[in-house]
């Protein structure tokens, strides 16, 4: 609970520098609605987060309130009750959940349904508090091509929006936080889009949600306050446990094992060192090491991964590429550089397991 | 092949051989043990981060990092750890020339007092193009010139990129930036033309006898380089071209497609200086014009043709100082 029982807070998840304008858009346009209803407030962004990098996850913030904000000013939002993703792959990466506030609210831009959402926080404690999730596809939000300098602060233009439009047009619906009326009169030209949102979002209330539920908090708020100062330096051909990048993924790298010639440009051109080529005397230390290379954290339960994605590597099933899926960051470089384009884009939903689930720590 | 490399007062290109120096034939061959390993926050498609893993698989195992403020601290850094299976050090933006020749000159101390009986370490340091050419370039002047056994690195993301993308001296004319917004006073975005970074270290300190430009797109390319400059006794410099996606507006997957453009528009000329005699690596048979690479990128987004054919003009000026002369081919 917030220190303020008035207070709502909604932190919007994001993709680092491809949705940060977005991600703004969306706080700064609905806290900028709430104030013109007589709230008081704020607008802010996760200081950790900044400077934020491609496909980072990352956080925006807007604070409600009827009465002035008293809550401290500590540049995160502790107990949102309101969390916007402006995909669903960072529901799978990330414990978006985290400090919800009893009663919260999922919104998920993503064309999956709810259910699917739902399937994607089962293994969270905070599963408890969450009352409601829907999800609406706002069309995709990537601008890749847009110039980045000044990103850090900017925000979309109002007139232009789209999918910050529609995500608007959501909460309204949703939360009913702000109206949808204060909203189209502060940005008359994405009214449709804004309609759009409040005529399509589908919502679907959680059945694990328990009014009455204390344990998820306690079991939260328990463990709070400890963070390990010292992470050790990684071993050479190691990797630094200490920042774990898997959940940046959008896409997931697929090698076809048949295809692929080991020619190792893919190896020579991965920033993150992610790929490692399969030698025929490691094929039988891999076979038996398949199980656990999967990559996630979920420690090999990822039973709908194809055995040539899941990065357990062979050479007795002619397996000569492993991804190391618990570093990659789905950049694209080694499907782009493919001579044989033998490796494709898959998107990260589409397998069961693998979630990376990173909790920020500070 | 150019003939006279007038501003260095050299004859006619040599082979110049730097001995001692293991070469990496082609990709098969490359080394395979990972001193820059997973787990580091920078951009997914990071040019820069792919510098730093091919220089440190090329160094190996007895090397020393030091690294300036930018990207490569602090998104490398994040969370309290860092992703190098080998020493490294943070150094002030300003000053990471100073903090190897420390180095260097500490190691020299404890072998002549006998404390240290090792292998002389390969000492490198990494830095940004505002960490080499702008706020850091008095400091790697002087090691330059003091004639310190290290490497100085200059990976080039052409922006001060970690604080949110601000021009630098090397930041392309026409590029969008924070502090260089294309608008109705100042319609190219950057006004000037960059510094030339190589040729200010090598006219200017004698003591350098290897200095190299790489790119990531060239892999190969650049871990020999690196190799030959660790080969070499005495102060080496490398300039390596290092596309940004956050910076250049790109998507993550073109990273590499982004560099080989720079190489094919002669933005970036791939070249070595051994013994003050320049040698070009590759001269692409047929040059593709700037536009190319300009229609590529989110920054260059607002260029007119006018402002291009600036661009074009200042590459051809270059490339004929460098005696390449390609042509590009009418379209
Ligand atoms: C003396 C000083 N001035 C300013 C800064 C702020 N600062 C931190 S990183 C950075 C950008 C560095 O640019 P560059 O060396 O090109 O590396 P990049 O971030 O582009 O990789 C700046 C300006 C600083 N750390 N120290
Ligand atoms: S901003 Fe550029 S240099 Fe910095 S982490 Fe991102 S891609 Fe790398
Ligand atoms: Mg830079």
């Amino acid at each position: 609970m917030a220190l303020q029982p008035n207070l709502i807070e909604v932190t919007v998840w994001y993709r680092g520098v491809v949705e940060g304008r977005l991600a703004r858009q969306v706080t700064n346009s609905l806290a900028d609605a709430a104030q013109t209803e007589g709230s008081y407030v704020q607008a802010f962004d996760n200081y950790t987060d900044l400077p934020d990098r491609v496909y980072v996850p990352c956080r925006s913030y807007a604070r409600i309130c009827p009465e002035p904000i008293a809550e401290p000013y500590t540049y995160v939002n502790s107990n949102p009750s309101l969390v916007v993703c402006t995909d669903a792959a960072l529901v799978k990466g990330c414990n978006v959940l985290k400090g919800i506030d009893p009663g919260g609210t999922l919104i998920v831009n993503t064309r999956r349904d709810p259910e699917f959402v739902l399937g994607l926080v089962k293994d969270l404690p905070q599963k408890a508090r969450l009352k409601k999730v829907a999800t609406l596809d706002a069309g995709t939000a990537h601008q890749p091509n847009t110039p980045q300098g000044g990103i850090e602060g900017s925000t979309e233009k109002a007139g232009t929006m789209r999918t910050a439009a529609a995500l608007l047009g959501a909460i309204a619906k949703v939360t009913g936080m702000v109206s949808l009326e204060t909203l189209t009169k502060k940005a008359p030209a994405a009214a449709e889009m804004m309609a759009h949102g409040y005529a399509f979002v589908r919502e679907l209330a959680n059945p694990d949600y328990d009014p009455n539920d204390t344990a998820s908090e306690a079991a939260e708020f328990g463990r709070r306050g400890k963070v390990d100062l010292i992470v050790p330096a990684p071993l050479p051909n190691g990797s630094q446990e200490g920042h774990i990048t898997g959940n940046y993924r959008l896409q997931r790298p697929v090698v076809d094992q048949k295809i692929c010639t080991a020619c190792k440009i893919c190896w020579v051109s991965c920033p993150d060192a992610c790929i490692t080529m399969v030698k025929d005397d490691e094929a039988a230390a891999a076979a038996a090491a398949a199980g656990e290379a999967d990559g996630g954290l979920d420690g090999g339960a990822d039973g709908a991964v194809p055995a040539a994605a899941d990065g357990g590597g062979s050479a007795a099933t002619g397996e000569k590429v492993k991804v190391n899926l618990k570093y990659c960051k789905g950049c694209g470089i080694c499907w782009n550089v493919c001579p044989l384009k033998c490796i494709k884009p898959v998107d990260e939903l589409d397998f069961a397991g693998g979630v990376v689930r990173i909790t920020y720590s500070i | 092949m150019p003939e006279t490399i007038k501003w260095l007062g050299s004859e006619a290109p040599t082979e110049v051989r730097i001995e001692g120096y293991q070469e990496i034939k082609n990709v098969k061959d490359a080394p395979d043990v990972e001193y820059y390993v997973p787990g580091h926050r920078t951009c997914a498609g990071c040019g820069p981060a792919l510098a730093y893993r091919l220089t440190a698989l090329a160094s190996g195992k007895n090397t020393i990092f030091a690294g300036p403020t930018g990207c490569m601290y602090v998104a490398n850094t994040s969370y309290l750890c860092g992703p190098w299976a080998v020493p490294w050090i943070h150094t002030q933006i300003t000053n990471g020339g100073a903090v190897i020749s420390g180095i260097e000159a500490s190691y020299k101390a404890m072998i002549r007092k006998k404390k240290y009986d090792g292998e002389f370490p390969n000492i490198i340091c990494f830095a940004g193009d505002g960490g080499s050419a702008d706020i850091g370039l008095q400091a790697l002047s002087g090691c330059m010139y003091r004639g310190h056994d290290v490497l100085f690195i200059c990976y080039d993301n052409e922006s001060y990129a970690n604080t949110g993308i601000q021009t630098s001296p090397m930041t392309p004319y026409g590029a969008h930036t924070t502090f260089t917004p294309p608008g109705p006073v100042v319609p190219e975005g950057k006004k000037t033309f960059p510094k030339d970074l190589l040729k200010m270290v090598a006219a200017g300190h004698p003591a350098v006898k290897y200095l190299a430009t790489a790119s990531i797109a060239y892999p190969v390319d650049l871990m020999n380089k690196v190799r030959k400059a660790l080969a070499h006794k005495g102060p080496t410099f490398m300039h390596i071209h290092a596309p940004c996606p956050k910076g250049w507006a790109f998507e993550s997957s073109k990273t590499l497609d982004i560099g080989k453009l720079a190489v094919d528009t002669g933005m970036w000329t791939l070249y070595e200086i051994v013994n003050g005699q320049v040698k070009v690596n590759y001269a692409p048979r047929r040059r593709k014009p700037v536009a190319e690479y300009v229609q590529a990128q989110g920054r260059f987004g607002h260029l007119t043709p006018e402002m291009t054919e600036r661009l074009q003009a200042f590459v051809d000026s270059k490339l004929a100082e460098l005696g390449l002369l390609v042509p590009i081919p009418a379209v």
